[in-house]
């Protein structure tokens, strides 16, 4: 209650101050003009209020129940159909002729004329690029799709086309007679085949041989696509609904549009269909009731399957159980595949894996498939598969095959509640595939995630009229300012009751934090909606927490993470597959891996010790310990194909390790994450090489041409390029560029939208719209540090530095301009000096602030799933310029990787530079970039220093266009010998404004000779004169 | 083997008395005579030697030449100390802080300790084990400062500013840790609270182990009142925890740095709470600058020695 006084000061004052503000500097002429000039921005906006405004499939599905089925014949859509005659279309793709190609951006429209006006399913016929096309991406392809230009309902808006991943491995039959035991890897080198091998006998695989790496672990094959021509019928990407969708078409022309969010696509055609309904369980068994029971079984072990739905989903190996198959008490083999709780693979919505088996002669008949799995992610409730045989769903309840939870693995039969599912297999080759879905649990999760929506509507409604932080004890009236949202609190709660009840009922009556968390929510909207007065103001507070919990649960729940070790296909009445070994098999299990670990180490993230003629290039990085082991898997994978010669040691130490291990000569020949600033700190003591010696070092460079581009965005080379002895001198770069970040605008769309503004696209806009927020009782954040320093330095064309980096520019008058307008914000606006961003933007107290890119993006995708869509990031406003154009430009931070001395004379140097322009191409950054996606989530987001590999990660079209924008105005900051200094003394300047109202001029100019001094001191000092490149 | 035998006995070394060796030569004789205690020192000894003595030996070196820690240290003769005395206004500032703090958390709550350990000790038992914790839980971690950063938080969020803001004291957060005029008190508050630890715990060790028949004694004797008793029995029976405590203060006195660090920053604003061993880090860790940073490091040994000595003079005073 303090708190929430205490706010409402704060509140008050804030808004107090700018009321006062907006009438000593907004004219109405400058918010017209800024809302003009940013036209392009409220797309953006207006896209948010579009899609607020949005149907549901429920909703829509219930005004349009109503119409009468289409039952005619098909109607084929194809490229004799476009709207526009210029759509690209290639004659001749994997078979199909005149198909039409869908770029990553833009829109396709297709019309038709339907015989009838009626209900209407839809069948997508589609294909893509395949893995030599350098646009071909690992991320599944995204359409929006519209009719009539309209999205009838909101789960079109991400319709997901998955693409087939095959796991690179060549067949071998086994001939009738030989054996299993016959073959291994010596024989099958002798008959001309290259690991990986996969051994069939009667079309099933009975094993794979796998490649080994050099500690005789086995190493997983390398994905690539598979492009072949998929029918996908429109049904509900986020999992809620199992069956297809259908549309409302009036009789006579339509117009069908795909409108691109993520990747290329070709389509052959569009199918427009008479609905299909599913048969239940119960009439499948009658179809099939004369049919034999089956005999023979078949084991499927699930690493060998034969494709996946995207390429991080791959075997691996499991040690946790003695009697996961295979298995070995030391040695790492692949042994199953998923991912346990916490891991994306195969665990969010749509992805699927498929196996293919055979049914010997004779033995058709009715089967039924066990498996054994573990599924220690979702407690008190299950995790949910659905099953295609032979690309088809068979019945019904085939939606909802249940995997419960468990500590440990577990051995069970497909079943539909208390009935085993029996399947039919006629003789010969089949597949089984199975997608990660909702299951029953579909509808509450859809049902929670529109309570969440509104709820968050009703919060920011509340939120502008009594501010963050209500007091309890004022009459706000909110009974006449929102009467229809206090009703609606009512609804909500009494839904929310319905769905906890529901998950009491799948969870068997019991109540678990699942339960808890919805009827926490329930409980405060309730109240609520009863004593509007009483109790809104006083429960606001809690109302923004519990809406984060149930956000975040909704978030965890659609994470259904699952390994599976095997597949039987075999006899009902068959037993189940053991769980766990029996005590015995575990106690040995344990005592083998006990003496194991004295002979190997498999902890280690070394490579093998070096063969003969074999160069070991030591490698260090201080990323966390996951990230080290992808860093490592890619390396043990691609790496070899670069240089067969060179062996990487790579090793995760801490930061701070590399100055006493280069003092003591026991430094890496190349380090990893080592930022800007200690990159020009070792280079002026001579610690690490100039990389321009280096053969190749060209080609990473680039000279920005078409025919070389580099790797790297040019502002990103600034910070490692310095010129030798004078500012003509010889120029030497010291670093390759690693990751690259900056700051952008993020933003709410939906209050953006609710008040009518449009993201402003300069200063004059930014400072225009300010008051109209602050009036809402609206916060806007930004920091104050050396990044957003030099952002307004650079963009009144001022530079940090003068006298080709000897002195410090705050005696210049553009500098100390660019200052005064940064402490203004803070001093004037008063904007808050410390706050926690994530926090105040998802409850809405903050719709406006700049901030690292990456961070909050991964923050925010985390933090704020239920505002999902809400919220978007755009470049940072620009000054207007006296010519009127605006400058845009936004400076940088850079870390880099280096090659130490101590390369040149243990002679890996070159070999060390090879690794990182490896390391730092296109295809390694994008495939590190992408691994990363799927072991931490749509939150493992990664700045990456390459453009080109920057392309290749799951960005949506629109989110990649602002980065982009961004990335085109970056400017790098020259890294000087002794400009620690710098920082500090802004702060402290910039402190002196804040605390004790200094003017801002004064207080930076009176440190121009403190930093000077230093510089010299450190020139005098340091033997190499660094100096910043006159550029030409 | 009898002839032998003689023969060693024959040969045996004369008694010599002390006055016909030098010094050193009896030294010598002495460590060969009691060689096994200097065999069961040498482990300590040599780890002590090596990571102890050495560094402080290397660092009086070191502050004689400019040394970038990669490339070799070149002879600078005594320019590290005159810029450091003539031209470095922060560290003249430097160490009027690093005083401040010392006086603080060395004497103040040298004192504090004792008393609190005194009054503590007169409760019952029981609850003098609780209230022991709750004195010496702040010391246990040095993570505990977090609280004060969530107290003063420059956010107007943070409890102080929040409850300011509610009473109408002030209008915008303040930013504690940020503001010259707050960073230091602040600090010696928080220095003060945290400084109640090991040497409190000797202390109250020490208390328990005054025997009780000298307090009868002196009794007897005609010991007037409970300050009489203090300073005439109790203090005198525990000067050797008392001289650990002190040694323990003016230790952590000196190496206050961290807590600054993690509530101010580093550096903190315009240096306000910069101390020696602030400059210290700077100076090695940040500028490469470590002929620099040992100066400063012999400087601030030399402190700590001579306060130590300072200590222990006044502690011989107890009692008398």
């Amino acid at each position: 209650m303090e708190n929430s006084k205490l706010k409402r000061v704060v509140a008050l004052v804030l808004s107090a101050m700018m009321v006062f503000c907006l009438f000593l500097t907004a004219n109405p002429n400058s918010l017209i003009a800024a809302s003009a000039a940013a036209e392009e921005n409220e797309s953006t906006t207006d896209e948010a209020l579009e899609i607020l405004g949005d149907d549901k499939w429920l909703e829509y599905k219930a005004k349009n129940d109503k119409f009468e089925n289409y039952d005619g014949e098909d109607i084929t859509i194809n490229s004799s159909n476009l709207v526009d005659p210029e759509t690209v279309t290639v004659e001749d793709y994997e078979g199909k002729k005149n198909v039409v190609f869908l770029k990553d951006e833009g829109s396709v429209s297709w019309k038709v004329n339907v015989p009838k006006s009626g209900l209407y399913a839809m069948d997508i016929l589609y294909n893509y690029l395949d893995s030599e096309d350098d646009r071909a991406k690992a991320a599944d392809i995204e359409r929006t799709l519209r009719i009539n230009s309209k999205v009838p309902y909101t789960e079109l808006r991400n319709l997901v086309f998955t693409k087939k991943w095959i796991d690179a491995v060549s067949r071998y039959d086994l001939a009738s007679g030989e054996s299993l035991d016959s073959v291994n890897e010596e024989t099958l080198a002798e008959k001309g085949y290259t690991l990986p091998v996969a051994v069939y006998e009667n079309g099933n695989i009975v094993k794979i041989f796998y490649e080994k790496d050099g500690a005789d672990n086995e190493r997983r094959p390398i994905k690539k696509l598979d492009p072949e021509w998929t029918t996908y019928t429109v049904c509900d990407p986020t999992g809620n609904y199992n069956g297809e969708f259908y549309f409302y078409l009036e009789k006579g022309e339509n117009i069908i549009t795909l409108e691109a969010q993520k990747e290329y696509m070709y389509v052959d055609s569009i199918v427009l269909r008479k609905r299909d309904t599913l048969i239940s369980y119960e009439e499948y068994k009658n179809m099939y009731k004369d049919k034999e029971e089956a005999k023979t079984s078949i084991k499927l072990e699930a690493e060998y399957f034969t494709s996946t739905s995207s390429r991080t989903i791959y075997g691996q190996n499991d040690r946790s159980s003695a009697i996961t198959s295979p298995q070995h008490p030391s040695y790492s083999w692949i042994n199953d595949v998923g991912g346990r709780n916490g891991s994306y693979n195969w665990a969010s919505i749509g992805q699927w894996i498929e196996w293919t088996f055979t049914i010997p002669e004779g033995e058709a008949g009715m089967y039924v498939i066990s498996s054994r799995f573990l599924q220690d992610a979702v407690e008190g409730l299950y995790v949910s598969r659905r099953i295609y045989i032979d690309g088809e769903v068979p019945f019904e309840e085939a939606n909802n095959l249940q995997f419960l939870f468990d500590k440990s693995w577990q051995g069970d039969t497909f079943n539909a509640g208390d009935e085993d599912l029996k399947f039919y297999f006629s003789e010969g080759e089949h597949t089984i595939k199975l997608e990660v879905n909702y299951g029953g649990l579909g509808p509450l999760v859809a049902e929670l995630r529109d309570c969440v929506t509104r709820i968050n509507a009703i919060y920011v409604k509340i939120l502008t009229i009594s501010g963050s932080t209500p007091d309890p004890y004022m009459d706000y009236m909110y009974w006449s300012r929102m009467p229809d949202e206090i009703a609606e609190m009512g609804q909500i709660a009494k839904r929310l009751y319905a769905v906890s009840e529901q998950m009491k009922e799948i969870s068997k009556g019991e109540s678990s934090s699942s339960t808890a968390t919805v009827e926490n929510v329930a409980r405060v909207l309730e109240k609520m909606s009863k004593d509007s007065e009483g109790q809104i103001a006083k429960n606001f507070a809690q109302l923004k927490s519990y809406i984060g919990n149930l956000g975040t649960w909704i978030n965890n729940i659609g994470q259904q993470a699952l390994i599976l070790d095997y597949l039987l296909i075999q006899p009902a009445g068959s037993d189940d597959p053991r769980g766990e070994g029996n005590f015995f098999v575990n106690a040995w299990y344990e005592i083998q891996m006990f003496f194991y670990s004295f002979i190997r180490d498999n902890s280690s993230y070394g490579s093998a010790e070096a063969e003969e003629g074999v160069l070991t290039v030591d490698v260090w990085t201080t990323v966390s310990r996951e990230y080290t082991q992808i860093i490592r898997t890619i390396i043990d994978q691609e790496f070899a194909n670069e240089r067969s010669n060179v062996a990487i040691n790579l090793k995760l130490v801490t930061a701070g390790t590399l100055l006493p291990a280069t003092l003591s000569g026991v430094g890496p020949d190349v380090m990893m994450d080592v930022t800007s600033s200690d990159c020009i700190n070792y280079a002026v003591r001579g610690a690490v090489l100039d990389l321009t010696q280096f053969e190749g070092f060209d080609v990473v460079r680039g000279d920005g041409s078409e025919a070389n581009p580099g790797y790297f965005h040019e502002s990103s080379w600034v910070p490692f390029t310095v010129a030798l002895g004078s500012s003509d001198g010889d120029i030497a770069v010291y670093g390759i560029p690693e990751k690259q970040s900056f700051n952008v605008m993020f933003y709410r769309k939906d209050i953006f939208a609710n008040l009518g503004l449009s993201v402003p696209n300069t200063w004059d806009e930014f400072n225009a719209i300010m008051p109209i927020l602050v009036s809402q009782n609206y916060d806007i954040g930004m920091s104050h540090d050396i990044g957003i320093f030099n952002t307004f330095v650079y963009q009144h064309g001022g530079e940090l530095y003068t006298g080709g980096g000897t002195t410090i520019s705050f005696d210049q008058d553009v500098t100390l301009d660019a200052f005064t307008a940064l402490c203004k914000f803070f001093t004037t606006y008063n904007f808050p000096l410390k706050f926690d961003a994530a926090n105040r933007f998802r409850s809405g107290e903050m719709p406006m602030f700049i901030g690292d890119y990456i961070t909050y993006y991964n923050q925010f995708t985390v933090f704020a799933p239920e505002l999902k869509g809400l919220w978007g990031f755009t470049t940072v406003p620009g000054t207007v310029q006296e010519d009127g154009s605006v400058t845009k430009t936004i400076v940088t931070t850079m870390n880099s990787i280096v090659i130490m001395m101590d390369a040149a004379d243990r002679g890996t140097a070159q070999a060390g530079f090879d690794f990182i322009k490896w390391w730092m191409s296109g295809d390694i950054q994008g495939q590190y970039a992408n691994e990363l996606v799927a072991l931490l989530g749509p939150a493992g987001k990664y700045a990456t220093a390459n453009i080109h590999a920057f392309k290749d990660m799951s960005w949506t079209s629109n989110e990649l266009k602002e980065i982009q924008a961004q990335f085109d105005q970056l400017k790098g900051v020259p890294e000087m010998p002794g400009s620690y200094i710098i920082a500090r003394n802004i702060e402290f300047a910039f402190l002196d404004v804040y605390n004790n109202d200094a003017v801002p001029s004064e207080a930076l100019q009176d440190y121009t000779n403190t930093i000077n001094a230093e510089f010299t001191r450190k020139r005098e000092e340091l033997n190499r004169g660094f100096f910043i490149p006159t550029t030409k | 083997m009898s002839e032998n035998a003689v023969g060693k006995s024959t040969k045996a070394p004369k008694p010599v008395a002390r006055k016909e060796m030098t010094k050193w030569q009896w030294t010598w004789k002495e460590m060969k005579r009691n060689y096994a205690a200097y065999l069961m020192c040498a482990p300590y000894f040599l780890i002590f030697f090596m990571f102890t003595v050495l560094p402080v030996i290397l660092s009086v070196f070191f502050s004689f030449t400019v040394f970038n820690m990669i490339e070799p240290p070149k002879w600078y003769g005594l320019n590290n100390y005159m810029r450091l005395f003539l031209d470095d206004e922060i560290f003249i500032q430097a160490i009027m802080n690093t005083l401040v703090f010392a006086v603080m958390t060395g004497p103040v709550s040298y004192l504090l300790s004792l008393f609190t350990a005194w009054f503590i000790n007169e409760l019952p038992p029981k609850i003098r084990a609780v209230v022991t914790l709750i004195f010496y839980a702040p010391s246990l971690s040095t993570g505990m400062t977090f609280i004060w950063k969530i107290l003063f938080d420059g956010d107007s969020y943070g409890y102080a500013n929040s409850i300011l803001m509610r009473l109408d004291i002030i209008q915008a957060p303040i930013q504690f840790f940020q503001n010259e005029t707050y960073v230091m008190p602040l600090c010696i508050i928080v220095a003060l609270w945290t400084s109640l630890g090991v040497s409190f715990l000797s202390f109250i060790g020490g208390l328990q182990t005054v025997p009780k028949d000298q307090f009868e004694a002196a009794a007897v004797d005609g010991i007037k009142n409970r300050w009489q008793e203090l300073w005439y029995v109790t203090l005198p029976n525990m000067k050797q925890q008392m001289l650990f405590g002190a040694v323990m203060a003016i230790t952590q006195s000196f190496n206050f740095g961290t807590v600054v660090n993690d509530l101010a920053g580093f550096p903190s604003v315009n240096y306000c709470a910069h101390t020696i061993m602030h400059h210290l880090q700077d100076y090695g860790g940040q500028r490469f600058e470590v002929g620099y940073s040992s100066a400063i490091a012999v400087v601030l040994f030399i402190m700590m020695i001579g306060s130590n000595m300072l200590v222990n003079k006044i502690l011989n005073k107890v009692g008398q």
